[in-house]
């Protein structure tokens, strides 16, 4: 697995400049939403005065929208209490609904994964220079050690394996493939991003829905809920146009 | 030093699944076996735990008049006409889930468990908002109702996501309403099917069998726990043992052999 490049904030008597925080409207995927980057370096109150700063600045563009929030802490390590503040803070004093949060940081991922915030490891669709994010993707796996419940949601700019089961009502969304060890029941969109070369496996295939790139297929119906389906793995892939499964 | 008491919330995600009547029969039970048992209703605004234990016309005070001052928490807690060592703390009928906050919840819990109750149950209501927030608030053990259908299933594991995310890891699990006819005929999951769903982090506390008792008991106020004669009664007396931690075989919940049964059988041997 090849490791992200990631930049560590300054230490010692180096002195740098610290990044400001910045609010900004960015293009995720089909939808226009705004980005808030809290660079990591920064004091975690001193941080959160330049939020306000920045949101006071641009209040009038932004109140009454209902936008919706991407905030990237990068390395920062934030946890759930903090998150959850910072979270409500925006929603009731600026309406500002934050769905997602980009960060490196596996405490971060984890804080935002049970507060059912989408969890980036990286922004959506960027390519980082001198390697095709396409290479990338292949070698960066987020790794989920129990089942995904219903009405949680994983998403990764990468491929992600899951090593319990994705229960009906679960969502798991990734750019590269989806690896489940137990049983599929939920939704899993593979190749989020376009790629249509990315496979969804399954220990046991029985989901709601499988999405790879553009394509929807859902399972055929069964006899009633008790039908067993297939007991062995398989694999979803597109083939001629369409998505297909078979034996692995 | 005494032992500090257990606090457990009863949450289903699904309404009507057997929330309050799982509450009132094991917290009834619990009674019986000499426990000190509190009782919140934390169904604010939908109260009924007050009608599952046939206390409906003693109430005077109720939790937000504790929450905001206006009575002590003695004064709202209303004993129980059959056994004192069962109270309840109802809820208000006039109001609704945004009239206590967690923290409010947690500080009623803190002062129940200073009056020395062994044993805090907290009748959740439906759904993932306010209402469960305050709920699960100040407990620090789950036990997940389930019906033996899909919908209830699926909110059960919404839910128990949504308590380990809160850190009440290790729910235990109740199957209520199950109808052992209908599992034999593949017309209803299984107690199997949903712990296939659930997981094997959940622990399967009961099964309560689906019992006419149960509509006749909630109507009259009088808990099925306290009667002998039904099914359901035993199976939550059973729980109550578990809980305080003895080792109760399930019920059979077999149908009971008519005579047409045993006349099929014959036949069939031949």
């Amino acid at each position: 697995m090849i490791a992200l490049k990631v930049s560590i904030g300054c230490l010692g008597e180096e002195r740098c400049k610290l990044q400001p925080v910045e609010l900004k409207a960015w293009r995720n995927g089909l939808l226009r939403e705004l980005l808030l980057v809290i660079p990591a370096e920064s004091a975690w109150q001193e941080a959160l005065t330049q939020v306000e700063a920045r949101l006071q600045e641009n209040r009038n563009s932004l109140l009454g929208r209902g936008a919706q929030l991407t905030i990237n802490f990068g390395v920062r390590s934030v946890f759930q209490a903090e998150l959850e503040a910072l979270v409500d803070w925006l929603k009731r004093d600026y309406e500002l609904l934050t769905v997602a949060v980009v960060g490196t940081d596996s405490a971060t991922q984890e804080a935002a994964r049970k507060l059912g915030l989408a969890a980036y490891l990286m922004l959506p669709g960027t390519s980082l220079a001198a390697e095709e994010s396409g290479t990338l993707s292949r070698n960066n796996a987020l790794y989920v050690p129990q089942t995904v419940r219903s009405g949680q949601r994983i998403v990764h700019a990468g491929h992600i394996i899951v090593g319990g089961d994705v229960n009906a009502g679960a969502e798991v969304v990734a750019e590269g493939d989806i690896l489940v060890f137990g049983v599929l029941r939920g939704l899993a969109h593979a190749g989020s991003q376009g790629n249509e070369q990315a496979r969804i496996i399954a220990g046991r295939m029985r989901p709601q829905q499988i999405r790879i790139a553009g394509q929807i297929a859902r399972a055929p119906e069964e006899a009633g809920y008790a039908g067993p389906g297939e007991r062995l793995p398989e694999v979803a892939r597109i083939e001629n146009g369409a998505i297909q499964v078979s034996r692995v | 030093m005494s032992k500090a008491g257990r606090v457990i919330v009863v949450t289903s995600g699904k309404g009507g699944v057997g929330k309050t009547t799982t509450a009132a029969n094991i917290g009834v039970a619990l009674a019986a076996l000499g426990e000190k048992v509190a009782l919140i209703d934390a169904d604010i605004g939908l109260r009924n735990l007050d009608l599952a234990l046939g206390l409906e016309n003693r109430i005077v005070y109720d939790i937000v008049d504790v929450v905001e001052g206006r009575a002590k928490l003695r004064q709202a807690l209303i004993k129980d006409k059959r056994n004192p060592n069962l109270v309840l703390l109802p809820a208000a009928q006039t109001r609704d889930k945004s009239a206590v906050n967690s923290r409010q919840m947690q500080q009623v819990v803190a002062d129940l468990l200073a009056e020395e109750f062994t044993y805090i149950l907290i009748d959740c209501p439906a759904g993932i908002e306010q209402g469960f927030k305050n709920a699960t608030a100040g407990a620090t053990e789950a036990i997940v109702v389930a019906n033996p259908e899909m919908a209830s299933v699926r909110d059960a594991d919404r839910i128990i996501g949504l308590l380990e995310a809160q850190e009440l890891c290790n729910p235990m699990l109740i199957v209520n309403r199950l109808r052992m006819r209908m599992v034999k005929n593949q017309e209803m999951l299984s107690v199997e099917d949903v712990q296939e769903v659930l997981g094997n982090s959940v622990k399967l506390l009961g099964i309560v069998p689906d019992d006419e008792a149960i509509i006749t008991s909630t109507n009259r106020g009088e808990p099925a726990a306290m009667d002998d004669g039904n099914l359901a009664g035993q199976a939550y007396r059973n729980i109550a043992r578990r809980l305080r931690g003895e080792e109760v075989p399930f019920l059979n919940l077999e149908e009971k052999n008519g005579f047409f049964d045993r006349l099929k059988r014959r036949f069939q041997r031949n």
